[in-house]
């Protein structure tokens, strides 16, 4: 994503300051941006916004949903579901970034000090990118079996040693392409993403075609039917609850770049809410109509032999496309925001970070691909509660105002410095939130809880690490003079 | 971009954010009116769901 407002930056350069001129381009730092660095408008950030959106992932998603709800529940779950966490999101960490031009992980000191936010950013910078590379390249293997074993007649196993050495080729292939640079990343994406979206529109026309609404609607979730059908239900909207928060690590970042709070918040309803919901849907749609749940399962019985295993070809390519978004995403962040080790670091050093712990990951499927709600559940468990945070210290204990200066002080000249460097109050409301969340819905066994069925895991986990935070702060963190919470003096 | 680079960088785009004679690098908050369209809009659409998936 960011390799393409830098070409836009570069055509967009004025001779006053732009320091492009200098010879590094602001928006690969930390560095707060200029206005000339600010380069979207609203229909770029949605355009950005979209193309993210609609990958792979959407097909996953809808899946993971289809087996526990049918379709009007899939539909409205999905609605509800990433409504509620994208307009989280939409706040914290994305109006910060916006108004002062911050990298989304500087903005984070505030609340989690220097060390803090560095070890947040880390941590879901590598982790999560890491457990999304692998996800994505477990499915291109599982593609790859598929197409190989309706051209050739074998039959390779798609959960065995043949798809997870394929997984690993669609890393290695990564590898090598994010070793080229953006340039080679962005080429590979504008032709993928199109393909992408012709591929959706063909599954709603040929589901649609063979089935009517009455006989879609009548279809049955793929784990059958249940004696608790509303337990299901609000085991679907916390999927898509998680689904949404699972952006959090990168929308900050694309919202810096708007140039005004509006276009860093619209063009999320454009993207990571309306084109997710769309492509959630339409797997959801193609998982029941098909009642299978694999969705590289899904091309060949949909379109027949020929155009199936194009399409299955696509696919894999789509989720090759994926990881490097993905990755590079993570990458940026992390030469970005991950302090001097980082930003010197050497690309490749970045990339086997990055991408290798997927080499090792995609040797254990049943791990993350075949259990993928657990795996949004275990996102979800730390990035609800860190939305919060962020929210209740911007928002609430801050009034929007934050000294962008202390941001960028040595921890013991900087307002934000807390316990060198690290507010432990911001890691206990997390910590809080991520209890209430296991108490709730065990991220093991994926059980819910009875207290489930009236409130979801993600909000209740949101709230806890929100209110922990707020009340930690006014009794522990004020009176101790920390944190630089007296707003009176604020004037930016 | 090296540490001198950076931090000579760094400087000059804090001391314009300070300076009360400089252009602003900060852009205006969200209106609360967007903020409650989507809390409304939101509100409404879920409610429609919740009825029309039960």
């Amino acid at each position: 994503m960011t390799h393409v407002l830098r070409r836009n930056k570069a055509e967009k350069a004025t001779p006053d300051g732009n320091p492009d001129e200098a010879g590094f381009d602001a928006t690969l730092t930390e560095l707060p941006l200029l206005p000339t660095e600010r380069i979207w408008g609203f229909w770029q950030h949605s355009s950005v916004n979209i193309g993210l959106a609609v990958a792979t992932w959407a097909f996953l998603q809808g899946a993971a949903v289809a087996y526990y709800v049918g379709v009007v529940q899939a539909i409205a779950s999905i609605f509800i579901g990433y409504g509620i966490s994208v307009l989280l999101i939409a706040l914290a960490p994305c109006m910060p970034s916006v108004k002062y031009g911050i990298e989304q992980f500087v903005g984070l000191r505030s609340a989690f000090g220097e060390n803090g936010a560095r070890v947040v950013m880390v941590a879901v910078s590598t982790v999560l990118a890491a457990a999304w590379s692998a996800v994505l390249a477990i499915m291109f293997g599982h593609g790859l079996v598929t197409v190989a074993n309706q051209l050739f007649g074998v039959e390779l196993s798609e959960s065995g040693v043949a798809a997870s050495l394929l997984a690993l080729v669609a890393i290695i292939v990564s590898c090598v392409i994010l070793a080229r640079g953006p340039v080679s990343v962005e080429a590979v994406c504008r032709i993928i993403a199109p393909m992408l979206v012709v591929i959706l529109v063909g599954i709603i026309v040929i589901v649609f075609t063979h089935n009517t609404w009455s006989e879609l609607a009548a279809l049955e979730p793929l784990g059958g039917a249940s004696d608790d059908p509303h337990l299901n239900f609000l085991l679907a909207i916390e999927l898509n609850i998680a689904g949404g928060f699972a952006w959090w690590p990168n929308m900050g970042n694309l919202a810096r770049l708007s140039r005004s709070s509006r276009v860093g918040f619209w063009p999320n309803w454009m993207g990571i809410f309306g084109a997710s919901v769309v492509a959630a849907i339409v797997g959801a749609l193609a998982a029941l109509s098909l009642q299978i749940e694999d969705p590289t399962q899904w091309m060949i019985p949909l379109a027949g032999a020929g155009i199936g295993v194009v399409a299955l070809v696509i696919i894999c390519l789509a989720n090759v496309t994926a990881i490097l978004s993905q990755g590079y995403a993570s990458m940026v962040a992390l030469k970005g925001g991950g302090g001097r080790l980082f930003r010197t670091a050497a690309w490749p050093w970045l990339i086997a970070v990055i991408l290798g712990p997927s080499a090792v990951l995609v040797f254990f499927p049943a791990a993350v691909y075949d259990n993928y709600g657990r795996f949004l559940s275990w996102g979800a468990i730390v990035l609800a509660p860190l939305c919060a945070v962020q929210i209740v210290d911007y928002f609430i204990l801050r009034r929007r105002q934050l000294h962008i200066r202390d941001l960028f002080l040595p921890i013991s000249q900087s307002r934000y410095g807390y316990w060198k460097g690290v507010n432990f109050v911001a890691f206990t409301a997390v910590g809080a939130g991520a209890v209430t969340y296991s108490l709730l819905l065990n991220p093991v066994s994926y059980e819910p809880s009875g207290l489930f069925r009236y409130t979801t895991a993600s909000l209740p986990a949101f709230l806890v690490a929100g209110l922990v935070y707020y009340v930690l702060t006014r009794v522990v963190v004020q009176p101790l003079g920390l944190g630089g919470y007296d707003t009176r003096s604020a004037r930016r | 971009m090296d540490d001198a680079t950076f931090e000579q960088e760094l400087q000059k785009r804090l001391h314009m954010i300070e300076s009360p004679d400089g252009p602003s690098l900060t852009v205006p908050d969200l209106p609360l009116l967007d903020f409650a369209v989507v809390v409304i809009a939101l509100a409404l659409a879920t409610a429609l769901l919740m009825w029309w998936a039960y």
